[in-house]
């Protein structure tokens, strides 16, 4: 059949993986909505990485106010105009959008965690398990996440963290029943009984078989949930239970603005079109990642 | 080695009616016996429906019997503890029907073939780089090429998965192979390679084949024994020769007159014209 070797391991120049991602990233290429989406999310999680570094005015953000200067409009100096403290609005937003970007970030994660933990558990176990799982898993689902954020913030104090744990806490249970559907759906799939059939462990079954071939519809749900995550979290910092000032919030600043409009309007437009491009890019990306994953559209 | 199939009775409970009546279960296998030897080709004929993968299922307790029991070298295997299951598990393989639903399409051919060897890693104790070779050793033996390794199952053809079903199957030196419609869902040529290879690893391995098949001319070219189960029942069972030459029950000789002839001049098709 064959003039080879026999225990040659062949070389490629590409391995089967990079050629797959490759792949992929053409398909992804080809919308190229995805592709702003894509450059608009590098480019807000860059900035808010380098932001202490790059602000132009980095003690405002400390809260050093110059009332002097107080209503600039937008200027060559201060580019999104100046607040009521005479702070510069672009250095706010751009480290404000660390606070933003990276709590938003964390509630996905904790839910995504969680809820796939949860609801692998309760599609693969089945019976006695799921329904106590999954009753919980409701249970959860009817506390609406602003409520229990303020109850939060009313018991505990607010903060990031306690503001991350109250989301994340409401928002874990859409997962659980995303993740359980899909497990009870690819039980049954032959190459997962095949796998029974080796001999493989519940572990290896859900960790190697089941749970890689239902990532697609977690990364989808989870990257079109980031721009609801970030709206959440503004608008608690809106509400006032967020982050405290003089930490710059998204949110805070907004509301903050509220009181000056329409005569300033450059304090509102600012936060509001970041919280608008962020929410705004990862809806595209979300909808690029969910046309290049969806399984139909694979191979 | 011997696989000793006794009474077996798999009833499929209906679904609950109320709080304690049950509605009516379905009877998928009643009271099967068969035994197959060692070395041998066991056929199992029978339409859909008929209770075949039923059957396969439960050889592999992947279901539970509703009574009867299954011994496979004098050990029952639906009594076994897991963990002499598990090492059981390592003699007795199988091949599915579905060369495309079998692979688990996010593994590569060397993952998806080297997972029975992780697996029994207690008792066939390879590193990974002999895992590899045992692998690339593997898939020469089913006819594929070393060059296969790392790709994925979407780029394979039929035969080509079937094939590297067979490799995944045989990676653990089984002594029972179950066959469960392995060459059902292949275009007609294909199918002749992947029989013809089938029958060369028997001979290379000395293995037991359990072949379930709707195809008579599958079975008779296969098989030194066959059953014939209809409804769960087993209509008959005898030698290949035997079985096909002189039919015993009406339902065996029906499945005969439906086996297609390849003489087209004897198709039914073409006997009015």
């Amino acid at each position: 059949m064959t003039v080879q070797h026999p225990l040659t391991i062949p070389a490629r120049s590409q391995s089967a993986r990079m050629e797959n991602w490759s792949r992929a990233f053409y398909r992804f290429r080809q919308s190229w909505l995805s592709m702003i989406g894509l450059a608009i999310v590098i480019l807000l999680i860059v900035a808010a990485l380098l932001a202490p570094y790059i602000v132009p005015y980095p003690e405002h953000v400390g809260g050093v106010t110059n009332t002097a200067a107080r209503f600039q409009p937008p200027s060559a100096d201060a580019w999104f105009g100046t607040n009521e403290l005479g702070q510069d609005i672009f250095s706010l937003v751009l480290v404000g959008s660390q606070v933003s970007l990276f709590s938003g970030l964390a509630v996905v994660f904790i839910a995504v965690v969680v809820g796939t933990a949860i609801g692998a558990i309760a599609g693969y176990v089945g019976g006695w398990a799921d329904e106590t799982l999954m009753r919980v898993t409701d249970l959860f689902l009817t506390i609406p996440s602003l409520i229990l954020a303020m109850a939060v913030a009313a018991a505990l104090g607010t903060g990031v963290f306690n503001m991350i744990v109250a989301i994340s806490v409401t928002w874990w249970p859409a997962y659980a029943r995303l993740v359980r559907g899909e497990v009870i759906g690819k039980k049954e799939e032959q190459f997962v009984v095949a796998a029974r059939a080796l001999g493989a462990g519940p572990l290896r079954i859900l960790c190697r078989h089941i749970l890689p071939n239902i990532v697609s519809p977690v990364v989808v749900k989870a990257s079109l949930d980031m721009g609801f995550a970030i709206l959440t979290v503004a608008s608690l910092g809106f509400v006032g239970i967020g982050v405290k000032p003089p930490t710059p919030e998204w949110g805070t600043l907004l509301s903050t603005a509220r009181s000056y409009m329409p005569d300033y309007w450059w304090t509102a437009v600012a936060p509001g079109m970041a919280i608008f491009l962020a929410v705004f890019a990862f809806n595209l990306l979300g909808d690029g990642l969910r046309d290049i994953l969806d399984p139909k559209a694979r191979r | 080695m011997s696989l000793d199939i006794r009474n077996v009775t798999k009833v499929f409970p209906g679904p609950r009616r109320g709080f304690f009546a049950k509605s009516e279960g379905f009877t998928a296998l009643d009271d099967v016996s068969l035994t197959v030897k060692k070395g041998a080709s066991f056929g199992l004929v029978g339409e859909s429906g008929s209770g075949k993968t039923t059957l396969t299922r439960c050889i592999l307790r992947l279901e539970n019997l509703t009574s009867g029991s299954i011994l496979f070298d004098g050990a029952d295997i639906h009594r076994l503890p897991p963990q002499e299951m598990r090492r059981l598990r390592s003699r007795l393989q199988i091949v599915f029907q579905d060369p495309y639903a079998s692979l688990d399409p996010r593994m590569t051919i060397h993952d998806i073939v080297a997972e029975p060897l992780v697996i029994h890693s207690d008792s066939v104790n390879m590193t990974a780089r002999q895992r590899t070779e045992r692998v690339v050793e593997l898939l020469l033996q089913v006819g594929l090429r070393s060059e296969h390794l790392f790709r994925y199952p979407h780029e394979f053809s039929g035969g080509q998965r079937q094939r590297i079903g067979i490799a995944r199957a045989l990676a653990v030196g089984p002594e029972l192979l179950i066959l469960d419609e392995p060459t059902s869902a292949l275009d007609v040529s294909v199918q002749a390679e992947v029989l013809n290879l089938l029958h060369r690893l028997q001979t290379e391995l000395g293995l037991t084949y359990f072949f379930i098949s709707h195809d008579l001319g599958v079975i008779r070219y296969i098989c030194d024994e066959v059953a014939v189960i209809y409804r769960g029942k087993l209509v008959e069972q005898g030698q290949v020769a035997e079985i096909f030459d002189f039919p015993k029950s009406e339902y065996t000789r029906m499945l005969l007159d439906a086996m297609p002839d390849p003489d087209p001049d004897r198709s039914p098709f073409r006997r009015a014209g």
